[in-house]
Parts: structure tokens; C-alpha cells; sequence
């Protein structure tokens, strides 16, 4: 399973005011805040935190279909800081699992992607686009093939229906701001979830 | 407090988080904040910390788990102004 989470650093700034009192104790686990008191950019690193909790979120609930706002229960850890080149990858531990993601932070973006595992976040294919608020169906039309069709099951949960076998995959949307994010499967149907 | 009280007060609270003005216009006790509301989830925080001001009360993580719709607050304020 993949999921995928998107956030506008210039929408964010302007919709959450992360210095509030209680803002960061509500979302994150003191180890968490600390990171972030003592990062470079601690907005940037705020929501480098929070995205990964979302996309990691977005896995749980595709498997679980229950619906939770715990952020706390979702333990980041930030494995390699490639800060030059704005790309960071780690894991998120929630209830004693193990999901890997990978981030990559642009001047006003933050696209994080997240796997079960290792090998899978390998085989990730990951797009990622400045397009105009929830509209996002053209941007699907750009990265969907001429045999895939994206639809939202009865719980709004995407996926890709391959036409020819009749097979579906899941697919991870997001979108924030001016941004939207997707995340699939490259090579349909090989990888067993 | 009266639940259409609490609605009242509960709909200036989300006022500023809610990108869909149309559900906010007819918020009733199944209105759900993100799927109806269309909350941005990094905003629910802060209707939980609005909450937790307006009210006077603290919100345990177990209880913000859970409060994901207005009847949802409206079970979790009631419940802490019973305790008081």
C-alpha cells in the first residue's frame, strides 16, 4: 500500500499559524517538537513532519477504513537530511509498524510518499503538480495510460482499474493549495500488496 | 447548553477553517468537519484548540481521536462540562 500527502508551504503559512500556543503539542510527540525547535526552518520542518504523518495516515486508513485523528500516534523519525538537495526519507512507526517514506521540498512545496515497506516505496511512481485547487482530473489524465481508469470506491478511496484484465490498484491523491500530488504503481499489477 | 446553542457557537468556531460554505450554512449535528466542512486536516487542530479556549475545557488525545464530526464535539464538550 502507498499513500501520499502535498502541502503548499505558502497556503499552509497563511491557513495555520503553527506558533499557536498548543498547535505543536496536539500534533506531535515531544521528541518530534524537538526536531523541529532545533531545525534550520522549523515551518518547513513542522510540515516535513506533518505530511509524513498524513501520507502514512492515508495507508492506515486505505487498509483499516477507520477514521482517526490521532497525529500522535504516528512516531516520525527523519533518517537522512539531504538538505542541499531538499530530499529527505525516514520512517513512521504507528502501532508497531514500520512505514518508510521519502520527501522532497521545493521553495513552496512539500510531496512526501510513503510505502509499507521498503521495496515498495522503490516502485512508487510519483508526480507531482502546480494545478488549480481540487481540480486535479486533468492532471489524472496526464499520468493515468490509455488502459487505466481512476475512480473513488463507496468510502472515497482512489484506485486505478486496469481496462484489459480488469484488475485495480491503489492510487494516493492529494492536494493543497495550488499543488497536487499523485502516487501509483509503476509497472500495474506486478507488485502483490 | 442547549445542543442548537452549541451548534451556533460550533459554526462561528469552524467559520474560518470551512472552505465549504454551503455545508457551514446547514451545519447540523452529522455534519462531518473534513468530508462535509472540507476542514484541511492540519486545521482540525485548531478547531480543537478553539474548542478547548471557547469552552474552557482540555481535550485528551484519546477524545480529539474521535471528533471528527459535530456530534462528536458536542458529546466530548457536554461530557467535560458535566465533569466541572
Amino acid at each position: 500500500m502507498i499513500g501520499n500527502d502535498i502541502i503548499d508551504l505558502r497556503a499552509a503559512a497563511t491557513e495555520s499559524r503553527i506558533d499557536r500556543k498548543g498547535f505543536l503539542e496536539k500534533l506531535f510527540l515531544p521528541e518530534e517538537i524537538r526536531m523541529i525547535r532545533e531545525a534550520a526552518t522549523p515551518a518547513i520542518f513542522t510540515w516535513l513532519l506533518w505530511s509524513c504523518k498524513e501520507a502514512v495516515y492515508k495507508i492506515v486508513h486505505r487498509n483499516t477504513r477507520e477514521r482517526r485523528y490521532a497525529p500522535q500516534r504516528f512516531s516520525c523519525q527523519v533518517e537522512q537530511d539531504v538538505t542541499s538537495t531538499g530530499c529527505y526519507n525516514g520512517i513512521v512507526l504507528y502501532n508497531q509498524h514500520t512505514y518508510c517514506y521519502q520527501s522532497f521540498i521545493t521553495d513552496h512545496c512539500i510531496h512526501t510518499y510513503a510505502a509499507e515497506n521498503p521495496r515498495l516505496i522503490q516502485h512508487a511512481a510519483v508526480f507531482t503538480k502546480q494545478a488549480a485547487g481540487e481540480n486535479y482530473a486533468d492532471f489524472m489524465q496526464e499520468v493515468l495510460s490509455l488502459q487505466e481508469l481512476f475512480y473513488k470506491d463507496d468510502n472515497g478511496i482512489p484506485y486505478i482499474l486496469h481496462r484489459e484484465d480488469g484488475r485495480s490498484m491503489p492510487v494516493s491523491v492529494s492536494h493543497h493549495g495550488k499543488y497536487c500530488g499523485i502516487v501509483k504503481l509503476k509497472d500495474f499489477g506486478k507488485y502483490p500488496l | 447548553m442547549d445542543k442548537e446553542t452549541f451548534i451556533e457557537q460550533l459554526r462561528e468556531i469552524v467559520r474560518p477553517y470551512a472552505k465549504n460554505q454551503e455545508a457551514l450554512a446547514t451545519i447540523n449535528t452529522s455534519t462531518d468537519f473534513i468530508n462535509d466542512l472540507k476542514i484541511n486536516s492540519a486545521n482540525l487542530v485548531d478547531v480543537v484548540l478553539d474548542v478547548e479556549e471557547k469552552y474552557d475545557i482540555v481535550i485528551q488525545n484519546e477524545e480529539m481521536e474521535r471528533m471528527l464530526n459535530v456530534q462528536a464535539a458536542l458529546d466530548i464538550v457536554e461530557a467535560k462540562l458535566n465533569e466541572k
